[in-house]
């Protein structure tokens, strides 16, 4: 039992091991000997010594101070942190509180008082020991010159072990970082009168954008020579080798050199942005500023993503952006919304909070900063036939001009509507000509088809008429947009059923559709028909009919309303989700409907931002800028200074330790904040969820190899008490975060092992501040206060409730045997002395 | 009679102004003690060089040694000639092919460096060659038909070419990237282990066949996997207990975006700006500004990677050479960019990130000198000013009523060294009389009283040389600092 729970802090610690352990050489050693899964007794022990130092020390720093201790039983005991006992070889230790008082406010119990000046509560018996306002900073403190000179030696001794230093680094060592309050800049009397023209137009769209190669731009040449005076006398000889063309076959060369030049400016680039920028493209990279592209380094993920994902996003992003705008556009609910790729707005200023999205790499915050803010309105006459438009408005069909009008007749299609697209390069790749046959049976308007169009699917009103009356049972609700719709799905059916490539398509039937299509991207292979030319459009909407689904032959009657809806809802966990609610509330009305659980399960881990599943890319999740981005993820480092943080008394706190509000509750892992979790809990208002033991939000934890077990179930028994003390607590202070693995790890495997690592209970401590502080021997001067909680992560419920008497000696800190003071501040004399003067005495009433 | 060659320089002017520690505190070490070649000394001390800086002394004899080199010193603190001068010491001019390599992020910064490697090997009779995108492909293919022994260019022209096998980097034994942590940011990367695949290969199979020299001034990121991968043993230099540059006076002014251009002319008519750059975060941006700062009467010129690289040479050839007094740019010319005479850099935009916020306030400062940095902050931006406070270890302050001449002003500026020989002096921010002359002043609030003694002495000068035009602002300051109509 005991060894496991050494087993439960050590999992416990490891997974709340937080990034920035690099800055500390003790965080270092530590994260070194996590590592080892199975290391030799000796290292354990000294492992473990090391955890016993720290947590001896964080208590010995809090002497003093107001103590709560939560015990295994759930109550409360607040008081004054007396002493400390000392830590036995076994790893137990007690501490002593000086007039205590109950303090578990829920309890209905009679509040236990205790008689006594002083109370000894013994580790095992101890859930959770909270104090506030612990200082840790050394009282000697080293001067920082001092600690940076060091530094600076060792960096520069040629085999200095600790490595090229980061900026973060060099600046740390200097850190007096103090927030302020900005002063503003108050423009000075005589000028307000005349106040200048903002750049604000800028951010306007509607402003033209200067550059560009048009000649209407400023010259900044020309305005400069006629105001100041200022002649260019730019020479590129100044700065390069000068082109010797006196030699006899300086023609000859110059025409090679022409031609190389040319073959490789036609390269591929591979994707890399800079290369098509050296070949001179022009590369709309509006999801770059010109900061990404020359001076800041992108931070990256780990080597693996930036050689694998990262290099496919370029590529996507180049794909996209080379190939003119062609994005596959669409989905069943677009609703005909033409959407394009950004027509370049070069260079628009990016606010702060829209440049924050490179920091999260969030590849849907930075591909919707390439997507163009102002939506083109379907009837524009900007749109240029270029960009994709799902179902066309009249002027761009009839802008394209290789677009046939539509007639009954089908004319010969045009080969190509747009040519060297990626898509059609690989569209003509596939040979599956049957493949392509059988989704042009399929084909299906997706969403409505705007009013305006109709004409131009269907040729007269007359035609609509009859293709109306085709379904005379149709809802008279649904819009005639959608009889269209239906008789141009029943109708496409022929050729399926005939099942010949020749085909002769109706003709009435297929107009419409190469209407629709003609204006989007159909890279028809030369052979196309119409009918092919409607397929590669389905195809690139990833839009599945009925047929495609159940087969043509099974297809089921189709106009019903209630079909439609269950193809539509099938793929959407919600939507089904509702249905089966909605049925289920039929037979038997008196189920309470806040009752009905429905278990959503994520079938994988989906990327954060998008929550819908449905296979469609996400470009089309983004048709425009959003209003709002989304603020930087819960763990950035991020200043608050207007919010007051009510657990933050005083205003400087050192980065580590910075919480932004409504951070997560004591205990909770950080990967509890990742957006795998939120789901659930954003599905509750619609759906009441209950989570069985097993799908809780407990078990998704994101720590790794045997350690996960034990975890869990350190997590779930340490509960309880926790819920009480939040509940108990009057404002609910998150505590420091601590993502430092102060634990030298879980060293001791689970199982029994020698009585030497047995404790009776070992405690969970969360303390990263005192090893940074303490260990670390970075002075933070000036910093007092923090909140220290020491959390015993075992609940044992077969304890009786009340306060814990005291039932024996302890060994008290000074009179343990062979125990060197380590880590003790000032030497350890004040404590020493007070636990020798004064526990013995009161330790014997 | 070793001395006398020394006579027969063409040194120019020194430069009086005063130093900070960032490039004094060296061990006392002299050029000649590093045993360079004759013509290379001749070179160094034309351009002016005097005594090594700290980086020169510590990476130029271990360059010399054969050492890989991963080096980090301040903005401006003589970085490109600690590379240069091993590197100029190790070619051999009478073997004709490229002999080294010079990797940059940027175009400008290329050119730069190439000029740099020119003046420094003035006298070593070998040739340098610069290859960037934007310029004609042709050209530089033509060039590589005459002998070229240093190349200098962007990675991915760099690449062009070597993978056409029209540079050859088989007799290239010295490999140099500056600004090496944006090289290897990931866009450059790939492209770079490509180059090195043309590199000459080792035959003990012991380290590279070539040496390695990467420097730069911040390291956001640990080079560590590419130093693994790529340099043998390289001996790190980090000569930098704190990042940003003694010289250089940080202040911010919070105002509200639309009071940016209010404010940029008010800093315009306060301060004495040699010259200065002003950046902003988009290529738009800067060609309003650009234009609406010509409009106020100051001479004007901006630079983007939207422009043909021909005006961006342009511009960036004028400015160097001092001609036109104020540049507006994007990120485009952060890293690197030697102006010697930029006192003033002004963030119009505030940066996302800090290394950019440091690049960008080393372009004043130079070589130890003295700048201020402005930032205009909008209350979007105040989250951004924190963390980069906090990253670099630094202090913002809010810009005071008066900003001390000492820590800035440049007193003379016909001394400033420019890369070519001085043919005209910035012109630009004289004002035409009877128009808008930017903040009055109050009686007794003008801050040019603080510094009587100076005013008074650079008034003499005024009106002894006639240097009106080196003085404009200081000339209108002295004037509007009495409430009497400008004696024009």
């Amino acid at each position: 039992m005991a060894s496991r729970n050494q087993g439960h802090r050590r999992s416990g610690s490891k997974t709340t091991g937080g990034s920035n352990s690099t800055t500390l050489p003790s965080a270092g050693s530590v994260s070194s000997s996590l590592a080892s899964t199975s290391p030799p007794p000796s290292s354990e022990l000294n492992a473990r010594k090391h955890m016993d130092d720290r947590l001896l020390y964080g208590l010995v720093k809090s002497i003093g101070s107001q103590a709560v201790v939560t015990l295994n039983t759930g109550s409360k005991v607040s008081g004054i942190l007396y002493t400390v006992g000392d830590f036995t070889d076994d790893g137990s230790f007690a501490v002593c509180l000086k007039y205590p008082l109950d303090s578990t406010k829920s309890s209905s119990r009679s509040a236990t008082v205790y008689r006594s000046e002083y109370l000894i509560i013994y580790d095992k018996d101890v859930a959770m020991v909270d104090l506030h306002h612990v200082n840790f900073a050394p009282e000697s403190v080293d001067t920082p010159a001092v600690v940076a000179s060091d530094e600076t030696e060792t960096a520069n001794s040629e085999n200095g072990t600790s490595g090229f230093k980061t900026d973060t680094a060099i600046s740390s060592a200097h850190h007096v970082f103090k927030e302020h309050t900005l002063q503003r800049w108050m423009p000075d009397d005589g000028l307000d009168d005349e106040p200048l023209e903002s750049l604000d137009g800028v951010n306007d769209a509607r402003v033209a954008p200067v550059s560009g190669h048009s000649g209407g731009r400023w010259n900044q040449f020309e305005t400069n020579e006629r105001k100041f005076g200022i002649h260019s006398t730019f020479d590129e000889t100044l700065y390069t080798t000068k082109i010797s063309k006196d030699g006899p076959d300086y023609e000859k060369r110059l025409k090679e050199a022409e031609k190389i030049a040319r073959e490789i400016e036609s390269e591929g680039t591979h994707g890399s942005i800079h290369l098509a920028e050296e070949r001179g493209r022009q590369v709309d990279d509006s999801g770059m500023d010109e900061e990404d592209k020359y001076s800041g380094v992108l931070r990256d993920e780990p080597e693996k993503k930036a050689n694998g994902i990262h290099r496919n996003d370029d590529r996507i992003l180049m794909g996209i952006l080379k190939s003119g705008a062609n994005v596959p556009a669409g989905s069943p609910t677009s609703k005909a919304t033409p959407q394009a790729v950004k027509q370049v707005v070069p260079g628009k200023y990016a606010t702060p909070r829209q440049r924050a999205a490179f920091y999260h790499n969030d590849p849907a915050v930075i591909y919707s900063s390439a997507v163009s803010k102002l939506p083109a309105k379907p009837s524009t006459p900007e749109i240029s036939a270029t960009k994709v438009t799902l179902a066309p408005d009249p002027k761009t069909s009839a802008t394209s001009s290789s677009v046939s009008p539509p007639s009954t007749v089908p004319k010969k299609p045009p080969v190509k509507v747009v040519s060297s697209s990626h898509a059609a390069k690989s569209f003509q790749q596939q040979p599956d000509i049957k493949a392509l046959k059988e989704f042009s049976a399929h084909f299906k308007l997706p969403g409505k088809v705007p009013q305006d169009i109709l004409p131009f699917i269907t040729k007269s009103r007359a035609q609509r008429e009859k293709t109306e009356k085709g379904h005379p049972d149709a809802d008279h609700e649904e819009s005639k947009t959608e009889n269209v719709q239906k008789s141009i799905q029943k109708t496409v059916q022929k050729p399926v059923e005939s099942a010949t490539v020749s085909a002769p398509v109706p003709a009435n039937a297929a107009t419409p559709v190469s209407a629709s299509a003609s204006s989007s991207v159909s890279p028809t292979p030369s052979t196309s028909s119409n009918t092919q030319r409607a397929n590669s459009v389905v195809q690139r909407q990833h839009h599945k009919s009925a047929i495609s689904f159940f087969g043509p032959d099974r297809l089921p009657a189709e106009g019903s309303k209630t079909d439609k809806e269950t193809l539509s809802g099938k793929f959407n966990v919600l939507l089904s989700a509702r249905i089966e609610y909605e049925k289920q509330e039929k037979p038997d009305q008196s189920t309470a409907k806040a009752t009905v659980i429905v278990r959503i399960e994520k079938p994988f881990n989906t990327a954060p931002t998008w929550p819908i599943t449905i296979s469609k890319s996400y470009v089309t999740f983004f048709p425009r800028q959003p209003e709002w981005v989304p603020p930087p993820p819960m763990n950035r480092k991020i200043y608050l200074p207007s919010q007051p943080m009510p657990m933050l008394g005083p205003q400087s706190m050192p980065p580590p330790m910075m919480m932004p509000t409504g951070g997560p509750p004591p205990m909770m892992d950080r990967s509890q904040l990742s957006p795998q979790q939120s789901p659930p809990q954003l599905n509750q208002p619609y759906f009441p969820i209950r989570h069985n033991s097993a799908a809780g939000p407990g078990s998704r934890r994101g720590s790794s190899g045997s350690h996960v077990h034990h975890h869990h179930q350190v997590q779930q028994q340490s509960q309880p008490p926790l819920q009480q003390q939040q509940q108990s607590l009057p404002p609910p202070p998150p505590p420091p975060q601590l993502q430092q693995p102060i634990v030298p790890g879980s060293l001791v495997p689970p199982g029994p092992s020698g009585p030497q690592q047995q404790p009776a209970a070992s405690p969970q401590m969360s303390m990263q501040a005192a090893a940074q502080m303490g260990m670390g021997g970075l002075q933070m001067g000036g910093i007092p206060q923090y909140q220290f909680v020491y959390q015993q992560p075992q609940f044992i419920p077969m304890y009786s409730p009340g306060p814990m008497p005291v039932n024996g000696p302890i060994p008290f800190y000074p009179s343990a045997a062979g125990m060197p003071p380590p880590m003790m501040p000032n030497g350890g004399n004040g404590p020493r002395r007070n636990s020798r003067s004064q526990n013995n005495s009161h330790y014997n009433r | 009679m070793s001395e006398d060659w020394k006579k027969e320089l063409n040194a120019p002017e020194k430069d009086t102004r005063r130093q900070t520690e960032d490039v004094l505190g060296t061990k006392g070490n002299s050029f000649e003690s590093f045993h360079l070649k004759r013509e290379l000394l001749m070179g160094i001390f034309e351009a002016g060089f005097e005594k090594p800086s700290p980086i020169q002394e510590e990476a130029i004899p271990v360059a010399l040694m054969g050492r890989d080199i991963l080096a980090r010193a301040k903005n401006g603190t003589g970085k490109t000639a600690a590379f240069v001068i091993p590197t100029l010491e190790k070619i051999k001019p009478k073997l004709n092919k490229i002999q080294a390599l010079i990797l940059v992020p940027t175009r400008e910064l290329a050119l730069q460096t190439s000029q740099v490697v020119k003046t420094l090997s003035n006298h070593m009779h070998i040739n340098t060659m610069v290859t960037t995108g934007g310029t004609s492909l042709r050209d530089d293919i033509l060039r590589l038909h005459d002998p070229v022994h240093v190349m200098v260019g962007t990675p991915g022209r760099v690449l062009d070419l070597a993978s056409r096998k029209l540079a050859e980097f088989d007799e290239c034994k010295m490999f140099v990237m500056d600004e090496a942590d944006k090289m290897l940011s990931r866009e450059f990367k790939n492209i770079i282990e490509q180059i090195l695949k043309f590199f000459p290969q080792s035959e003990s199979g012991k380290g590279n066949g070539y040496q390695s020299l990467l420097f730069s001034a911040t390291f956001p990121m640990t080079v560590k996997s590419f130093m693994d991968d790529h340099l043998y043993k390289p001996y790190e230099i980090n000569l930098m207990d704190e990042l940003t540059l003694k010289g250089i006076t940080q202040y911010y002014a919070f105002v509200e975006e639309r009071q940016k251009l209010h404010c940029l002319n008010t800093l315009f008519s306060k301060l004495q700006i040699n010259q200065a750059i002003i950046f902003c975060n988009s290529t738009n941006r800067v060609e309003l500004l650009a234009k609406k700062i010509t409009e106020l009467d100051y001479s004007c010129y901006y630079s983007h990677a939207r422009m043909p690289q021909a005006e961006r040479n342009k511009v960036f050839h004028e400015f160097r050479q001092g001609k036109v007094r104020n540049l507006v740019c994007t990120d485009l010319l952060t890293r690197g960019i030697d102006i010697q005479a930029v006192n003033v850099v002004i963030n119009f935009d505030f940066p996302k990130t800090a290394e950019t916020y440091l690049h960008r306030i080393g372009r004043s400062g130079r070589f130890g000198h003295y700048g201020i940095a402005i930032n205009l902050i909008n209350w979007n931006d105040r989250f951004n000013l924190y963390k980069i406070e906090q990253e670099l270890g630094t202090e913002i302050k809010p810009i005071p009523a008066e900003i001390d001449k000492s820590l800035y002003v440049v007193d003379e500026p016909s001394a400033v060294p420019r890369p070519f020989k001085i043919d005209q002096l910035p012109k630009g921010n004289e004002r035409a009389p009877g128009r808008y002359n930017g903040q009055p002043r109050q009686p007794g609030q003008a801050y040019s009283q603080s510094h009587p003694q100076q005013q008074q002495q650079q008034q003499q000068q005024q009106q002894q040389q006639q240097q009106y035009e080196q003085y404009p602002q200081q000339a209108q300051q002295s004037q509007s600092s009495y409430p009497v109509a400008p004696q024009y």
